[in-house]
């Protein structure tokens, strides 16, 4: 446990320490805004009879929460290459605890995303209830800690910063725009499904929509073509069940990135000089 | 004297390559013990399956009684190591490296703020213990390692190759933290290097070479089993000392550029020079004797220089 606080505290430290990183975040968070309202610009909300920020903010928010989480297990992969990582490694600590400590960290940074969207969004016309935040905080963790844990065996998987980078942006854009966040489901292609229905991003959208729009008095037909629920065939998925996927997704990927950090050669450089040059 | 490490038929294959092949030693309690030999000679895969960063393909290594590959854990809470390579966290203090690394080895909460102060004194880096790290020179940088190394009272404190891109100044000065630290804490410290003047500071220094400890013993002992020395002299009539050295000892001879003569003797040069001068006529002007020094040493042992 002591593991756990100390190698979250250090993932904390370096976030508060950098400024940049602190002013991206509320950048993002602005920026975000902008684009959706622009990308909506169209869009009628009234039929729901909601405000247009009320059917923007959940996508808004899977989205930056997605993208901070995904982006911190960058950190490992520096880690990796600055050799912080050895100190981590040869240090009498469970692999699991610095993966789980990992995971906590990014989750924290990607939340503290989420909370300055929340912040900015009454400039925007948005309304909350007490109940309301609860819900969405409690989805914000879970889709935080799920991306966190792939974000993580993502990490320990690639060998430099920008092989990294580059698999992420890979997987970024279906991740986003396969989620119902910004093109409805119902309005794509039926071969395209399976990848909405694995893809925790979608769970998250669909649990941020239900719970920042009240839907009772709404016809299901209106609902679905709204992209508002997430139907499997007949089966409606709620919040409580999307992130329950959520946890399951981040559990399962969190046991793929401590297995795979069990294997986690620090000795990396040394293996590599011993090809190259016949040493070592 | 207790042994602290004892290494018995230890041996290292990278795919097929042999990186170390059936090594034996063993470093007693408290002694500065020092892996020389150039690179890639095994000196980096050596300390790297001491340190339980890699596996072992054969052998048997036990650290303070503890076999290193089966109580993994219980060795590195015995151990320090000080990495070639930068290890720190840049964007963290000195304090906060320092923190963490104590965090992780259990260090309790109500010591560790003394333990800090404790370990930044003996490397002198107390005035600068809320500054960034990154803020550091190297130097800097390599002291507040050794101080994280032993934050946690390790009984041996590994070093691989701990001055290598250090100015001559801080080499000197991370050295005497070396010096200090041991006298202080009695800590057992074991390093490679191919810095040959650091070996020397060693109690004992074993020369690797391919991958086979092929010497293991006290600098001073390895010096004084070279028996070869160097007589470099110079003579005013340079052709009738060549003409009499031939003649009548049957050294091998070597005119230097600088116009000294120099002769190799095995085991003592007083004969040399006191039966030269008695038959020699003219005036010597110069005369030095050449010890060995451990470059020689290592020279003679493996055939190649060491910076090779």
């Amino acid at each position: 446990m002591t593991a756990i606080i100390t190698i979250w505290y250090r993932e904390f430290l370096n976030y508060i320490r950098d400024r940049s990183r602190i002013l991206s975040s509320f950048l993002m968070s602005i920026m975000l805004m902008l684009v959706f309202t622009f990308a909506l610009g169209n869009f009628d909300t009234s039929i729901l009879g909601i405000e247009k920020i009320q059917y923007m903010l959940p996508g808004i928010i899977a989205t930056s929460i997605f993208m901070t989480s995904i982006n911190g297990a960058l950190s490992v992969v520096t880690d990796k290459t600055e050799g912080f990582m050895k100190e981590f490694l040869v240090s009498p600590t469970k692999r699991s605890s610095i993966a789980i400590g990992k995971i906590l960290g990014t989750a924290t940074t990607a939340l503290i995303q989420g909370t300055i969207i929340l912040l900015i969004s009454p400039l925007f016309g948005m309304r909350y209830s007490i109940g309301m935040l609860l819900g969405l905080y409690a989805g914000m963790i879970a889709i935080a800690l799920a991306v966190a844990a792939i974000g993580l065996f993502i990490a320990t998987k690639v060998k430099s910063a920008m092989g990294f980078q580059m698999f992420v942006q890979m997987l970024m854009m279906p991740m986003m725009f396969l989620s119902g966040a910004y093109v409805p489901i119902d309005n794509l292609p039926n071969w395209l499904r399976p990848v909405v229905y694995i893809n925790p991003v979608t769970y998250a959208v669909s649990a941020f929509r239900n719970i920042s729009v009240d839907t009772s008095g709404i016809s299901n037909e209106i609902l679905e073509r709204m992209g508002l629920i997430l139907t499997y065939g007949d089966f409606k998925v709620t919040p409580i069940i999307s992130i329950g996927v959520l946890l399951i997704i981040g559990s399962i990927f969190l046991l793929l990135a401590v297995n795979a950090f069990k294997n986690v050669s620090i000795t990396h450089k040394i293996k590599l000089r011993s090809r190259g040059l016949g040493s070592h | 004297m207790k042994n602290i490490i004892e290494v018995r038929n230890l041996t290292k294959y990278y795919g097929k390559t042999l990186a170390v092949d059936g090594i034996d030693f063993d470093v007693k309690k408290g002694e500065i013990f020092g892996f020389l030999g150039p690179n890639g000679a095994g000196k980096s895969t050596t300390i790297n399956m001491l340190c339980t960063i890699i596996g072992k393909s054969k052998g048997e290594l036990l650290i303070d009684g503890d076999d290193v590959f089966k109580k993994q854990e219980e060795v590195r809470k015995k151990i320090g190591i000080v990495f070639q390579e930068r290890t720190l966290d840049e964007k963290l203090t000195a304090k906060e490296n320092l923190y963490i690394h104590g965090r992780l080895y259990n260090i309790p909460k109500s010591k560790i703020n003394e333990r800090i102060e404790k370990v930044l004194k003996v490397v002198e880096l107390s005035a600068r213990e809320n500054d960034l790290v990154s803020s550091f020179s190297g130097g800097m940088k390599r002291r507040l390692e050794i101080a994280r190394g032993l934050m946690h009272y390790p009984k041996v404190l590994f070093l691989d190759e701990p001055t290598t891109g250090l100015d001559p100044q801080t080499r000197i000065h991370v050295w005497e933290y070396l010096l200090k630290l041991r006298k202080k804490y009695k800590t057992t410290i074991f390093l490679t290097t191919h810095y040959m003047d650091e070996a020397e500071i060693c109690d004992r220094i074993a020369i690797i070479d391919q991958g086979k400890i092929v010497v293991c013993d006290t600098p001073q002992k390895l010096k004084g089993d070279l028996a070869t020395k160097i007589v470099r002299f110079k003579v005013d009539d340079k052709k009738n000392a060549i003409q009499l050295i031939n003649k009548e000892f049957g050294y091998k001879l070597i005119e230097t550029n600088e116009g000294f003569l120099e002769i190799e003797v095995e085991g003592k040069p007083t004969e040399f020079i006191v039966g030269f001068s008695k038959r020699y006529k003219g005036n010597m002007s110069y005369l030095e004797i050449i010890k060995p020094t451990l470059n020689d040493v290592f020279i003679n042992i493996t055939g190649k220089d060491i910076r090779e």
